[in-house]
This record gives C-alpha cells, structure tokens and sequence, in this order.
C-alpha cells in the first residue's frame, strides 16, 4: 500500500512505524485538562498505531492529526477553566473585602 | 515545527522550558491540597464526583518532596503512569532541542486501548463507596 512512510513497511508486520500518536499528551490532557476531549485523544492515539501496525500510513498520519486536535482541544479547555477559576478567585477575594 | 524561523522556534522552545520549570518550582513550593490558588477538577467541583485525574496535582507536589506513600494515596494510577509520562516528555523535549528523541517504546494498539478502559474504570471506581480506597486519601504523618 503507498503512502506517505518514512521506512520500510514490510507486509503484515510493522516493526516501529514513525507515526507520532500524541499518547503522552493524550494522557496528560485526560489527566490534568480536560477528561473527555483527552479520552477521544487517546482513542486516535490507540488509531494511529492500529493503522500504522496494519500499514494504512494514511490513515495512521489522519488520526495523528486528530490526536493531536484533541489534546490541543483539552489543553485549550483546561486552559479556559483555569482562567476562569482565577477570575472568579480574584473576584471572590475583591467581594470579601468588602 | 517545519516552516518557522529558527530564531522564532527557539524563543517558543525557551518558553516551554521556563513555563515547566516555573510550573515545577511552584508545585514544589505550594501544596495544591492547602494553597487556594491552583483549580480545582472542574467535574469534583460541578458534580462533586471525582475524575481519573483528581489528586494528581496533590500526588506530584508529595512526589516531589519524596512521599511516595502520601501520593500513592492521593492518586495511585498518576504514579503509575507518571514514569512513563516523563519519559515521554523527556524524549519530546530532547528531540526540540537536540533533534535527537529517546529509543521510542512503541506499544500495540490494544495496549492503549486497554489503557483507556483503566483510566475510565479507575475513574468509576473511586466513586464506589466500597472501593473509595481509590479516592484521593490525604494522609496525616
């Protein structure tokens, strides 16, 4: 099967297929962002080697994308909880004041 | 990183590294369980149930003082996979700045998978009354 690979895919069996699958991200953002948008990101995670192990590199590098889509998703949610956490801190501690 | 300037790369690569550097600095200074200023797990507090995730936070500040006990208790699963995950990152951040990664550890599919059903189930299980050994503990030395 042709296909964007950096080595040699040989039939049936890919020893390390180099398609990045974003599993250390997806664990950290299911951990520490944003639970559900980590899980789809390691769902793809547990994609991109099943396609890579089959030697679909197409579909291996497309859910590498969404993978890291995903994680990018999580962090950016975490991120926007943590904001406004901090704001609502902020102003809890202005109210006390008061 | 293909299509920046190099110069642009490594002001982004300088601030990664000063953001973790800062991040493990204040995790190690200010416990998460007793300073107001880190958030809480969004789903503890909407729905008062705990996640996967919740005491992680408390279980890296312990690991970072060396209670390994302490931060088994609040979170087993994050120190567990913590090795790997420093592994994992360790190997990104080596490959940013050297371009050379660490050996890959490559894992098959299903491991992941049954990865993602470990992480789910620990999730469900800490909200089980009987097995609320899971629960992220704060043990008193």
């Amino acid at each position: 099967m042709p296909g964007p690979t950096a080595g040699p895919v040989p039939g049936g069996y890919a020893p390390t297929p180099s398609v990045e699958n974003y599993l250390v991200f997806a664990i950290l953002a299911t951990v520490l962002c944003c639970l559900p948008a980590g899980i789809v990101a390691i769902v793809y995670a547990s994609q991109v080697n099943s396609k890579a192990q089959s030697g679909d590199m197409a579909g291996a590098l497309e859910a590498s994308k969404n993978a890291k889509l995903w994680c990018w998703i999580s962090a950016g949610t975490g991120l926007a909880v943590g904001v406004i956490w901090g704001l609502l801190a902020a102003l809890g501690t202005l109210s006390h004041m008061h | 990183m293909i299509g920046k300037p190099d110069s642009q790369r490594n002001l982004l690569l300088a601030g990664m590294l000063a953001a973790a550097a800062a991040a493990v600095v204040a995790l190690t200074v200010f416990d998460p369980a007793t300073s107001g200023f880190f958030p809480p797990c969004p789903l503890r507090y909407l729905t008062g149930w705990y996640c996967p995730g919740c005491g992680s936070l408390r279980a890296l500040h312990q690991l970072l003082h060396g209670n390994l006990r302490a931060a088994w208790a609040l979170n087993p699963l994050a120190v567990v996979l913590l090795p790997f995950l420093t592994y994992g990152i360790a190997s990104h951040a080596l490959f940013a700045i050297w371009g050379k990664p660490l050996p890959r550890i490559w894992f098959p599919a299903v491991w992941i998978r049954v990865l993602c059903g470990v992480i789910i189930l620990f999730g469900i299980a800490r909200n089980i009354p009987a097995l609320d050994l899971l629960a992220p503990r704060v043990l008193h030395p």
